[in-house]
């Protein structure tokens, strides 16, 4: 039984629920000893018991949800230290519609401290495992949850991306990762880093499932100002083919230095099964892309030094008690932060100083106005952009801990479409090497329906199968 | 030795408490005097994840003031973070406004006004020991009650010459 719980996506188990075949609690139980059990350091805390599940479309298929959205009365610890403990007095509004809608909270998974890195080794609770080999990175910063869909020990989860932490460890770990566009999911609970960036979305086994719980999390929030509605109805997808699809390949982008082999390949037998599917290919050009890092490390941690000073020791979280104000601040944030955070803050609050704040702030928000219009450009003739997701496969953990620029390289294809707010998902394409290669599909505003169909197609051409690392069958 | 003659040059910057149902980012209802720490929410005591909503009613006060004063009303203005630390200051930030604000210019009988804008007003801090101060006091706590009330800020140019004319 346990086998073929195990084996049911998310949106099978709902349906196995809704039918009677399948015992809410039991699904619950069965996904919650797997969550204790833990043996990838995914979860920072996991449900004591099975709770009272409400009905809803979502079929009552238990949820892991990132560790930075504020969960009543659950430790909401965003992966830091200052934060230890800390349990919020309300539920963050993602959270909220998902379990209004039948999803209930499974557990609260680790992260990389603040939403701030790429391989889940930035946490103060430990880095994350991924499945597919231990010895390696998940990816990050939504490492966590990522970990947890493609190891089987969630049927999904939720998790957030600034500069590609949801679809980076998606294509790090085998499964599938949507970024929304920007403003399309409320904000509100979602412990900050980068207002004007963070994002919240799906991970999940396939795009059926990312679809189903992205229906969910959409919607306008009164309680977040930058929210708007989703124009039209989030469906689940049924394409097989793509005719009639036009893809385009940014390709100075991906034929730029630091791309794996063995990614390369995997993308290029993406390419050939669109055609395959009735899609015309076509090149074009971001050329302002290859300003997009940069302007995104100078964006992201300006926003972070501002959003990351409510963490004072005052009123909530971590506090070394010292003998005045000043002391009590400095040993604080110095205790309760770790380096990369230390690091983006130092930079973030340089940018934005008197003198500095144009050169820097200023300048990188043009570019990022740029990088936006050309994008736009692009899907005037292209219905959807294609790129790999990261450059490499999983790396090694440890491996790029001591160079932040090597491991800022990972977002190096995300990035762009954070900067415009615009979605993207991330499905898995292949393996290299034994390790799994994701392909990121992109489109302008609000065109997630146009990705999740282009993505079922690819998908059901792909065949990839995780269940090996998953449990249960493919 | 000759005394060096200094004329006086003042300029005020008037920070007026505007009588909304709720404060400027949050729907806390505006009270005086209540018990402390009664009249917050998560969005004013500036728990992680919380957001601010800006209040119509403040911002339709503000143009008031503006108009009352024979500003120019901006068409477009803006909300700008000034971050410093201080326990009255739960985000870290105060938002206020910076080069966009609300209302520009004006004047008030022959004072002539720079600008007006719109920030949210800090906390209530009272320090415990003989001086009332936080030099020195044993403690200190935070009532934020006060915090994100409405706060019409009215910037005169520097043309006050003497104490009784700024009164």
């Amino acid at each position: 039984m346990a086998d073929e719980i195990q084996s049911l996506s998310a949106a099978a188990a709902a349906a196995a629920t809704a039918d009677g075949s399948l015992d809410r609690g039991e699904l619950f139980e069965h996904y919650r000893a797997r969550a204790e059990s833990d043996p990838l350091n995914a979860f920072t805390w996991v449900a004591p018991e099975v709770p009272e599940v409400i009905d809803g479309p979502l079929g009552g298929v238990p949820l892991a949800v990132k560790d930075l959205f504020c969960t009543e009365g659950i430790p909401s610890q965003a992966g830091s230290k200052i934060l230890e403990g800390y349990c919020p007095p309300y539920t963050a509004t993602a959270v909220a519609n998902l379990e209004a809608a039948g999803a209930p909270v499974l557990g609260k998974t680790n992260q990389d401290e603040f939403a701030m890195g790429s391989s889940n080794e930035n946490s103060a609770y430990g880095p994350v495992l991924n499945p597919w080999d231990l010895a390696r990175v998940p990816g990050g910063s939504s490492g966590g949850s990522a970990a947890a869909v493609a190891g089987g020990l969630a049927p999904w989860a939720l998790g957030t991306d600034t500069g590609g932490s949801i679809r980076q460890p998606a294509a790090l770990c085998g499964i599938v990762g949507l970024t929304p566009t920007y403003g399309a999911v409320s904000r509100y609970g979602m412990i900050a880093f980068a207002s004007s960036l963070d994002s919240a979305g799906p991970l999940t086994r396939d795009v059926t499932d990312a679809a189903l719980l992205y229906r969910h999390l959409v919607g306008r929030d009164s309680a977040d100002a930058t929210s708007v509605a989703f124009p039209e109805p989030i469906e689940l997808p049924a394409a097989e083919r793509l005719d009639g699809v036009t893809l385009a390949v940014p390709t100075e982008m991906v034929g730029a230095e630091g791309i794996e082999a063995g990614v390369l390949e995997s993308f290029e037998a993406s390419l050939q099964i669109a055609r395959d599917l009735g899609a015309t290919i076509t090149s074009c050009e971001i050329p302002s892309a290859r300003y997009a890092l940069s302007a995104y490390y100078l964006i992201a941690p300006a926003e972070a030094s501002s959003n990351l000073s409510r963490f004072d020791g005052v009123r909530y979280g971590l506090r070394v008690e010292e003998s005045n104000l000043d002391q009590m601040y400095t040993e604080t944030r110095h205790d309760g932060f770790g380096a990369e955070v230390k690091r983006r803050i130092l930079i973030g609050t340089y940018a934005l100083s008197s003198g500095y704040y144009d050169a820097y702030y200023g300048r990188a928000q043009r570019v990022r106005t740029v990088v936006a219009r050309e994008l736009d450009d692009v899907f005037k003739s292209a219905d959807l952009i294609v790129t790999p997701t990261s450059p490499t496969v999983a790396f090694g953990l440890g491996d790029r801990v001591a160079d932040p620029l090597s491991m800022y390289l990972s977002d190096l294809f995300t990035i762009p479409m954070s900067l415009a707010g615009t979605p993207a998902i991330s499905i898995p394409s292949g393996l290299s090497e034994g390790l799994p290669v994701g392909l990121q599909i992109c489109g302008p505003a609000f065109s997630e329906n146009r990705i999740l169909s282009a993505a079922h197609a690819f998908e059901r051409a792909i065949g990839f199968d995780g269940s090996s690392v998953r449990g249960g069958k493919g | 030795m000759t005394a060096v003659e200094l004329e006086p040059v003042i300029g005020l910057e008037i920070h007026v408490q505007l009588r909304t149902a709720t404060k400027m980012f949050c729907s806390c209802a505006l009270g005086f005097g209540e018990p402390p720490n009664t009249r917050t929410c998560p969005v004013c005591l500036g728990l992680p994840g919380a957001l601010p909503v800006a209040n119509a009613e403040a911002i339709h006060y503000g143009l008031m003031i503006g108009m009352a004063l024979e500003s120019t009303l901006a068409p477009i203005s803006t909300f700008h973070r000034k971050n410093y630390f201080y326990p009255d200051l739960p985000k870290g930030y105060q938002i206020s406004q910076f080069d966009l604000p609300l209302c520009s210019g004006g004047k008030l009988g022959e004072v002539n006004i720079h600008r007006v804008h719109l920030e949210e007003d800090a906390a209530k801090l009272n320090h415990a020991g003989a001086s009332g101060r936080i030099e020195g006091a044993d403690s200190s706590i935070v009532d934020f009650n006060r915090g994100g009330t409405p706060l019409a800020e009215i910037v005169t140019e520097p043309e006050l010459r003497c104490a009784e004319q700024a009164g």
